[in-house]
């Protein structure tokens, strides 16, 4: 199981102050990044800016399900692939709206993670973690042999893209709904864990039998936050879609799953600022660093190894390290 | 659907079924002498089809061979040495331990691929290429024949360690209580090292009987790797025996599968297997409660 | 006269051809500290289980507060008013004492989906009342000072305090304690008492499983005793404290 230093290391019950401090600097954060298409003027900078929005949102999901639920998840590329997929293959081959394709995404993906999560959350530990493997693995395979449906290796070309009274959404004009995606996850998420289920989710991982006897439905909650994070990952999967304007069956390998684990790992498990800050540095530093962009899954699995080895909480344990120093004495 | 036919595909799927299991095998000694699941088991039958290729121009082919299998056993020794102790020592959970494995799984996947590029060779066999034909509709090559027999003697020779020397002994104690088994002076760290020698011999091995029928480079560890650990989870990981006939079930079934009823989905009859059997009997088909 | 709050009736509990609980029936009234003596293996733990929903039982009928809560799983009978404690105390390791109380304050019953994510629609106002909750059972068990502690950092006595802060907080009409007593020390056991006589005056009942006889003996006012797996005596502390057939209970087995 994840380990239980996962969390809110600041408490539930906090001051006004706390609060308001950080509405500011959500609203301030937002204000700034509404800000980037204003003064970035390549596209290709718009795209890293998308992409990492994106990914972002992955990580943050899975850190939610696997820090704050302390449930293995290696299918989120599988539901990813099925959020950017099912509403590409509907406006394709069926001339449905994209904007129609969310909702009808975010439903199937939540259908499946339903199907799948029940049976599931009985299961415990490792094997838990072996049949979300196994799930990922099958989608893999699925979306590479059924050429008819996902177009195979080849992929699905010529995404129609959204529209906005008549103008299509391309490039710039596409970066305020990446950054919509990633600024209402992470509300959502940070609202969920301040609220009664959020702590009703942190205990469960924490002593499920003492849970229980709080009134909390245990099987209900780990279903819950199962199903959460896979609606994220699939409205991240549409996000990508509409962007890209096209899709072909790397973007739901398990390697990716791997890789979202990693980022979410070396950023600090359950703490998301870390995992943000981890995000943003293994997504920008490729473009950086010209040559480890050609290998960026073996650059992220060896600074994975390091920090397992050698700093296992990861940013956010650095961050919270650091924060100490300033944070003056006495709770604040 | 012929005799001949029937014969044939029996034995593909028995050929296939022994790779399997002889994967299983590797992560099941590691398994289960010390609880820890070692992804790097995958990767390590690439590695030593990938040496082998690359030595092979150089070098006699059973130097070749010895060399590559040698330098595999100390990739699984050094993982054990630099990951799993240092990790052991800090008391990191399952968590963390799981995840520096699919690091270094990742990064030893990748790592060759970047040092030996993406292309794949083909690797000689051991046996040779001549094949041996019974009848008109079956054909084996005698790589396939050496496939058998290394699979059998592996497993009886796995069998008679575990079951009559000292160090079997120490094995399967050590799985089943590790603190009394220091108590009746078992050195744990001793059977793990063992532990993980043993699994990167047979997994060294196996890329040598593996490689020659299919390819080598960077991406060969990832099929026998995933559906050798699949093979062991749905065996059951109480005994080896349950690798041996979990392994040559899902190679029968994938071949059928592949030749009756459809080629393109034969892959995903591991994962349906594995969660069937997980749903329903998540020992496994052959195992007791193991210690999950 | 009026039903009893909990009423048991030949509750039975098999485990693979062991029984541990044999017909076994008794009733807790409203307001009242009622005790469940037995020596080891008498099934005691195995009857709190049944009642806290963590088993099910394999005959017989429990009601709770005029209703069948036989069936019910833990988690449902929580949210009626059950609440316990547990002998391996069981705090939520990443919180502190202050969140691990809250947890249990806070109403689980209805999922609230849209405010838990929105902050709307009376999340405020029910947040404020849980942290009241919250502080109201960690007064009254004594624990207030230790609010804003990690739970890593307590001693056992301490997160027993905890523990039992954490079942109050919800507010329920019985409160099953499992060996509150076992490790204490007599100045512990002093508190305990004095928390014991605090709850049931604000209104809670109070079953507890003990071995510790003479702890039973001062705060409770009915004792129940069981021996392999029976019923065998039943009353007021006094009575059951002379009653042979429980004497020869524990002398037997001393």
């Amino acid at each position: 199981m994840p380990p239980s230093g996962a969390g809110s290391s600041a408490g539930f019950v906090g001051p006004e102050s706390a609060l308001l401090r950080r509405r500011a600097a959500w609203l301030g954060g937002i204000a700034v990044l509404l800000l980037v298409p204003v003064l970035v003027r390549q596209p290709y900078h718009i795209t890293i800016c998308v992409n990492l929005f994106i990914t972002i949102m992955l990580t943050l999901s899975m850190n939610f399900v696997v820090g704050f639920s302390g449930q293995w998840s290696f299918a989120h590329a599988a539901f990813f692939g099925a959020g950017a997929y099912i509403p590409a293959i509907l406006s394709t081959k069926l001339g449905v709206s994209p904007w129609l394709g969310f909702p009808i995404g975010v439903a199937c993906v939540v259908g499946a993670a339903m199907l799948i999560g029940i049976p599931i959350v009985r299961l415990r530990g490792y094997y838990l973690a072996v049949c979300t493997l196994a799930l990922g693995f099958l989608t893999e395979v699925f979306v590479r042999q059924a050429t008819d449906i996902t177009g195979g290796g080849y992929g699905i070309q010529r995404i129609p893209p959204l529209e906005l009274f008549g103008t299509p959404l391309r490039g710039a004009a596409y970066y305020p709904i990446a950054l919509a995606g990633v600024v209402l996850t992470g509300l959502l998420l940070s609202n969920l864990m301040r609220s009664p289920l959020g702590h009703a989710i942190i205990a469960t991982r924490d002593n499920p039998e003492a849970a229980s006897a709080a009134g909390i439905d245990v099987a209900g909650v780990r279903l819950f936050a199962f199903v959460l994070a896979a609606a994220l990952a699939g409205s991240a999967g549409w996000i990508h879609a509409f962007y890209y304007l096209g899709l072909d069956g790397s973007i739901l390998t398990t390697d990716r799953a791997f890789l979202w684990m990693f980022m979410v790992f070396i950023g600090g498990l359950g703490r998301p600022a870390g995992v943000v800050l981890g995000t943003v540095f293994l997504v920008l530093a490729p473009e950086l660093l010209g040559f480890f962009a050609q290998n960026q899954v073996l650059w992220v699995g060896i600074l994975m190894l390091a920090v397992a080895l050698f700093a296992p909480r990861g940013f956010g344990g650095l961050l919270d390290a650091a924060m100490l120093r300033f944070r003056p004495a006495g709770r604040s | 659907m012929t005799f001949g036919s029937i014969a044939q595909v029996a034995a593909s799927g028995l050929h296939v079924g022994c790779i399997y299991a002889l994967a299983a095998l590797s992560f099941y000694v590691i398994h289960s002498a010390t609880g820890i699941l070692n992804f790097v088991q995958g990767e390590c039958i690439m590695v030593s089809a990938v040496l082998g290729v690359v030595l092979l121009p150089w070098m006699p082919y059973p130097v070749a061979m010895v060399l590559s299998i040698g330098a595999t056993i100390v990739l699984s020794l050094l993982t054990e040495r630099l990951v799993i102790r240092r990790l052991e020592a800090r008391q990191a959970d399952l968590f963390i331990m799981i995840l520096s494995l699919l690091g270094l799984m990742i990064v030893v996947r990748y790592g060759t691929g970047a040092l030996f590029g993406q292309e794949e060779y083909m690797l000689p066999g051991p046996a040779g290429a001549g094949v041996i034909e019974i009848g008109n509709s079956v054909f084996l090559p005698y790589q396939v024949i050496l496939i058998y027999v290394v699979t059998a003697l592996t497993f009886a020779a796995v069998h008679v360690l575990s079951k009559r020397t000292w160090l079997g002994r120490s094995l399967r104690v050590a799985a089943i209580d590790p603190i009394g088994a220091t108590l009746i002076g078992v050195n744990l760290v001793r059977v793990r090292v063992v532990a993980f020698g043993l699994g990167g011999f047979i997994a060294a091995m196996v890329g040598w009987l593996y490689a020659p029928l299919y390819a080598a480079g960077y991406m060969v560890g990832v099929v026998p790797g995933v559906k050798g650990f699949i093979v062991m989870v749905i065996g059951g990981m109480a005994s080896p025996i349950g690798s041996l006939v979990g392994g040559i079930t899902l190679g029968l079934v994938e071949v059928a599968t592949a030749r009756y009823f459809s080629s393109l989905y034969s892959d995903a009859t591991a994962f349906v297997v594995l969660m069937g059997v997980l749903f329903l009997r998540p020992e496994g088909l052959i195992g007791a409660k193991s210690r999950a | 006269m009026s039903e009893p709050l909990l009423s048991l009736r030949n509750l039975s509990k098999r485990f693979s051809g062991v029984v541990a609980v044999d017909d076994v029936g008794f009733d807790v009234a409203g307001g009242e500290v009622c005790g469940l003596i037995g020596p080891n293996g008498a099934g005691k733990t195995t009857v709190f289980n049944l009642i806290a929903g963590a088993i099910p039982p394999s005959a017989g009928t429990i009601r709770f507060n005029g209703r069948d809560v036989t069936a019910l799983r833990s988690h449902d009978i929580a949210r009626l008013g059950v609440a316990r404690s547990f002998q391996r105390v069981a705090l939520f390791d990443s919180m502190t004492v202050e969140d691990n109380v809250l947890v249990a304050a806070e109403d689980h019953g209805r999922r609230r989906l849209w405010s838990a994510v929105t902050h709307l629609g009376g999340y405020q106002s029910r947040s404020r009342a849980a942290v009241l909750r919250a502080r109201d059972a960690l007064e009254l068990m004594g624990a207030a000072a230790l609010a804003g502690q990690r739970v890593e950092s307590l001693s056992f006595g301490q997160q027993r305090l905890v523990g039992t802060a954490r079942a109050l907080a919800a507010g329920p009409r019985l409160l099953l304690l499992d060996e509150p007593a076992a490790g204490l020390s007599a100045a512990e056991l002093d508190s305990l008492r004095g928390a014991i006589a605090r709850v049931r005056s604000a209104g809670t009942s109070i079953l507890l499983v003990e071995h510790n006889v003479e702890f039973v003996m001062s705060v409770c006012d009915r004792v129940v005793a069981m021996n392999f797996g029976r019923k065998i005596a039943e009353g007021p502390a006094d009575a059951v404290r002379q009653d042979p057939a429980v004497i020869e209970a524990y002398l037997g087995t001393r």
